[in-house]
């Protein structure tokens, strides 16, 4: 089991940890697992310090919790030539025509 | 002929001197580009540079040198952390997954220092995704320290900071997340300034903590870590985090700078020097807090209790932020692809991210999709975002006390390659003089102050309040000026 | 058991920008395949995403129209999944604090239906299916978007579809959209279940995606309506699925054999700011609305007294209000308002409809129609010919007058011819007239097309109808 809402953190467990790297894509070896796990379970039990801090409002919350504010900014609505075909997939390993090629996909 | 010396050279020298025709650009270039083939690979500094594509740009240059442009960076060899976009040139974040990626743009950066005249000398090695505090995590072998190679040379950007210190270039851009600019510019007994939050355009920087990444400067003297940041910042409209200021001009104010701090308040941060510093950091601290007195300065003791949030805050963000970074690396695009008979997509994701991912990027990806996915946001990421306000209204009201903020870069100076790499929490651990800084999206800068008793070099940490990197140049080259230290030792590799 | 179903729809509607939403991109449709794309839209790394200010402003005219209350600060968030249109491996989107909240669709007089939110983000990509591959196109990836999500009280397929009609002309009102659905720049989701009549509690529901047409959205809806109601008179389960709608077979099937629960573990997106809307702006914008849909229809049966279903119809489509207006006006009263539009919609419309006329430039500019109708209204030709003349100007572009004189189409109104005509008709046909006389008031209509076919229309019907009931009258006497 990991942390509960209070955020009081204990260690995380191997389930977790395969859950884990199925959402993030990755396939990971028993013993990957294992060490992951042993790792993972450190790094959590040391930020469980976090759970003293009083929790803000939710509406406080987003990405510039910096010592200043950023100010907004917005482009106008112009465009630019987009790049050559050939020039957009230059780096892809598997190209068909002008698309990018991936393995069937079934929906 | 060429009167060139390792060692002896600056880039606003450089600059000056090819621009009143004392040296060609040639003769800059040649010069570097023997120092590179004599010990990049021993040190291991370099991932990609070659030299008909250095020779191409020698003539671009001379060409608008010729036509009467004035160029700050006339000739000047400059290398580039690989984790920063060059185009049609391999830009890989020592990783497997971008072995051949070739970017069809440059970064904002690049584009200013080609401007401005420089010499993109090559792209150097650091830890894979910009994830380590050793440069030990690089796919393509570690970075090894010149004061003594069997030593990191800090990380992330070990290659630029290495590189700088090993004079195979006067100067260097690396990146700065938890302080990966200040802690291998501390362990090589270079500058290493981390700009403003926004300062400094991340057009072209391969994104790991979006809100926390910047690109800054290495470079042997006061003065040319100034020239390079005034070259590199100012607004850019392509990224939306950038500040609509204009580029800086702090070079202009370290030219009439004076010695005496009369007036100045300096301020020791109390939680950074109870953090298990060695003897050697603590008395090279010591004394060059003496010398900040001796020079007119008032300190002080300043404490900032949150700080001991900071290693929990910043690897939960940073680890969130970097975990949808790297999503987008999934072979389909751009970037290796592994793809056996019969794969499936979801085959082709996982094969792809499993090799192209080295340890530690895999556990940061890790961490961070652990703390965003349902249930664990509020106890942790929320918890994070708390703390860094926490840290930053802290750091704010301390600056209303004093000018700035005096630390050691680091605990330690530099360790053995392979000492901590097995232990990933003692290395986050040793981060924790730097990590703050980025939380608070404030300037610092690492001041080389001595060196251990090993020989490996000691710095420390100037902070100042948002946009206040002249000042905190200012009062590194006070320092400077009457310590004396650069150029008193060179490394031997 | 009786139950009632429960229906709430979602949106995505693109906004008519000239360049994508975080990119400089052109949003072009059809154009080939990943030849409208950039290093940002690609997602390649080290890019970062800036904001288009108009996609801000077309979202804010919306709000402003819907009456929703706009947040002056909303974040934009990130949504984390991986599929192949999806470049960065998340969606820019908005999740937690979206730019504006509530608002209500009016569809008619007596119906409203609640909004619970919009809010803007980024397009994914086309992906395309070989018989061994799938192919990605990132030309969509990155166009603006606003997802619009109504309350779950939407009763009945056509309901659902009549809100559909409503908010579609309302983004075209607005020009903020094309309302396209098969290009695909208005795209609906329908959230079906069924509850209890009576209670309060909502079913489970299932979600039927990418309907892509107004018919088959009623189509799609009455067939889940129907397979949930089955299964839970049955006394059953619903299970809750992701459903597509297989217009051939008229069923929902769900999207995938086994269905996936994502955790899209949303955070705010650190390369954004938050999006501040400041007063100035939102007068600015709400100063500069056009006149709604509902409004406009309004106006039209008040000031020229429309019925309810042609004034709905005419503000329907901005452009097309437009064109009656300005025939009506240039008719300058000759024929009443009523008849204007009766010719807007029962003739012109379908034309325009048919050869696919842009109805800002239509070929018969609303000065050739108002001329037809002027014709008609000054009685120089009869309804029945200004209907043939209306398809001579379709073919070859002539003004009405102009065809009128080339085929001497101008109506008789003379009475002695008409008299003299009819009375030769009277003459020819003697079996009729008796008929007439014995009581057979149906061969009335005999004589007028007679009357009409020898005439070749051009005689002034209400003429030959008054002359030709007093001749038949005396002969009665």
């Amino acid at each position: 089991m990991s942390g509960d809402a209070a955020g009081r953190a204990a260690s995380i467990d191997s389930s977790t940890v395969r859950r884990v790297a199925g959402l993030a894509n990755l396939v990971l070896t028993d013993e990957e697992v294992s060490y992951y796990q042993r790792h993972l379970s450190r790094i959590l039990d040391y930020v469980g310090e976090l759970a003293s801090i009083p929790r803000q409002d939710v509406g406080e919350f987003d990405s510039t919790t910096l010592a200043f504010a950023l100010k907004p900014q917005e482009r106008l609505d112009q465009t630019q030539p987009s790049l050559d075909p050939e020039v957009a997939l230059v780096n892809a390993a598997k190209t068909s025509g002008t698309t990018f090629q991936v393995p069937r996909i079934i929906d | 002929m060429s009167d060139l010396r390792p060692f002896s050279l600056s880039a606003a020298e450089i600059s000056q001197r090819v621009h009143a025709g004392d040296i060609s650009i040639r003769e800059v270039a040649d010069f570097y580009v023997q120092r590179t083939e004599a010990y990049a690979s021993k040190l291991n500094t370099h991932l990609y540079w070659n030299a008909s594509n250095i020779a191409a740009q020698v003539k671009d240059q001379e060409s608008k040198l010729k036509s009467g442009l004035k160029l700050p960076l006339a000739g000047v060899p400059v290398l580039i952390k690989d984790n920063i976009c060059t185009r049609g040139v391999p830009t890989t974040c020592a990783s497997k997954m971008l072995e051949n990626f070739r970017p069809p743009y440059d970064a904002h950066v690049v584009e200013r220092l080609v401007a401005a005249g420089a010499l993109i000398f090559g792209k150097t090695n650091c830890d894979e995704f910009a994830m380590g505090s050793t440069s030990e995590n690089s796919a393509y072998g570690p970075v090894r320290n010149p004061w003594n190679i069997d030593y990191v040379p800090g990380g992330s950007s070990g290659g630029s900071a290495a590189a700088v210190a090993a004079d195979l270039a006067p100067v260097a851009l690396g990146t700065d997340t938890g302080g990966s600019i200040r802690q291998p510019a501390a362990f090589c007994g270079i500058y290493g300034l981390k700009p403003t939050y926004g300062t400094v355009s991340r057009y072209g920087l391969i994104a790991y903590g979006s809100s926390l990444d910047q690109i800054g400067p290495f470079a042997r003297t006061v003065a040319d870590t100034a020239l390079l940041f005034d070259v590199i910042s100012g607004h850019d409209r392509r990224d939306s985090t950038s500040r609509a200021i204009p580029p800086f001009q702090t070079r202009n104010g370290l030219g009439t700078a004076d010695i005496s701090l009369e007036g100045k308040r300096i301020g020791i941060v109390k939680e950074f020097f109870s953090a298990g510093l060695d003897e050697p950091t603590r008395q090279a601290l010591s004394k060059a807090v003496d010398v900040y007195k001796d020079l007119g300065a008032e300190i002080e003791e300043v404490s900032l209790p949150s700080l001991k949030y900071s290693i929990s805050a910043y690897y939960l963000i940073a680890t969130a932020e970097a975990s949808a970074n790297l999503a987008r690396f999934d072979g389909i695009r751009y970037g290796q692809r592994q793809e056996e008979a019969g794969a499936t997509l979801r085959d082709v994701y996982q094969q792809t991210r499993s090799h192209g991912f080295g340890t530690e990027v895999k556990q940061r990806i890790m961490l961070g999709t652990f703390v965003l996915s349902a249930g664990y946001y509020d106890a942790y990421y929320a918890k994070a975002t708390a703390a860094r306000r926490l840290i930053s209204t802290e750091f704010t009201s301390a600056f209303a006390n004093v000018d700035w903020l005096i630390s050691p870069t680091s605990p330690t100076t530099a360790f053995r390659l392979g000492e901590k790499i097995d232990d990933p929490l003692a290395m986050y651990l040793s981060d924790i003089c730097t990590l703050a800084v980025n939380l608070a999206g404030l300037p610092a800068l690492s001041v080389p102050c001595g060196w251990d008793e090993k020989g490996l070099p000691i710095g420390m940490q100037l902070i100042g309040p948002p946009l206040s990197e002249e000042a905190l140049l200012k009062g590194a080259l006070a320092y400077e000026q009457t310590a004396k230290h650069i150029g008193s030792r060179i490394p031997q590799f | 058991m009786q139950f009632e179903p429960i229906i709430g729809l979602e949106v995505h509607c693109q906004l008519a920008t000239r360049s994508k939403l975080f990119c400089s991109c052109a949003t072009t449709f059809g154009v080939a395949a990943n030849h409208q794309v950039c290093p940002v839209c690609l997602g390649m790394p080290g890019t970062l995403p800036v904001i288009n200010t108009l996609a801000v402003d077309y979202a804010v005219r919306l709000a402003l129209a819907v009456g929703a209350k706009l947040n002056t600060r909303s974040i934009f968030s990130r949504k984390q999944y991986f599929y192949p249109d999806l470049p960065k491996g998340y969606q820019i989107t908005q999740y937690d604090q979206p730019y504006c909240e509530g608002g209500e669709i009016t569809v008619d007089q007596n119906t409203r239906v609640r909004l619970t939110r919009i809010h803007l983000e980024e397009d994914a990509g086309k992906n395309l299916h070989g018989p061994d591959a799938s192919y990605c196109d990132y030309n969509r990836a990155g166009m603006p978007l606003v997802e619009i999500v109504s309350q779950p009280e939407i009763g009945s397929a056509v309901a659902a579809a009549d809100y559909l009609r409503s908010l579609r002309s309302l983004v075209r009102h607005l020009g903020i959209s094309d309302g396209n659905l098969e290009e695909g720049s208005f795209r609906c989701d329908a959230n079906v279940s069924l509850r209890l009549k009576g209670t309060s509690k909502l079913g489970t529901r299932c979600e039927i995606k990418n309907l892509n047409s107004f018919r088959n959205v009623e189509r799609a809806i009455n067939y889940e309506i129907q397979r949930q109601g089955d299964i839970l008179e049955k006394g059953g389960k619903i299970v809750q699925h992701t459903l597509l709608f297989d217009a051939d077979s008229g069923r929902t099937a769900p999207m995938r054999a086994k269905e996936e629960s994502h955790d899209y573990r949303y955070m705010p997106d650190p390369d954004l700011p938050p999006l501040c809307l400041s007063a100035d702006r939102i007068e600015k914008i709400s100063k500069d609305l056009p006149e709604l849909p509902q409004a406009m229809a309004a106006r039209f049966i008040e000031t020229y007294s429309l019925p309810d279903s042609s004034a709905t119809l005419l503000t329907s489509d901005r452009d097309l209000a437009a064109y009656f207006e300005s025939v009506n006006s240039k008719v300058d009263g000759k024929v009443a308002a009523k008849i204007v539009a009766n010719w807007v919609i029962g003739e012109f419309l379908p034309v325009a409809t048919e050869l696919n006329w842009d109805l800002t430039k239509p070929n018969i500019d609303a000065a050739h129609l108002a001329g037809l109708l002027q014709l008609l209204g000054d009685n120089v030709i009869s309804s029945k010919i200004a209907k043939n003349v209306f398809e001579e100007m379709v073919k070859n572009g002539e003004s009405a007058s102009d065809i009128v004189e080339r085929l001497g189409l101008t109506q008789v109104t003379d009475q002695s011819s008409i008299t003299a005509l009819i009375d030769q008709v009277i003459e020819a046909n003697p079996d009729q007239l008796r008929q007439f006389l014995s009581g057979k008031e149906k061969i009335f209509g005999f004589f007028v097309g007679q009357v009409m076919k020898l005439s070749h229309g051009k005689m002034n019907p209400a003429l030959v109808n008054s002359i030709l009931t007093e001749k038949l009258a005396r002969r009665r006497e």
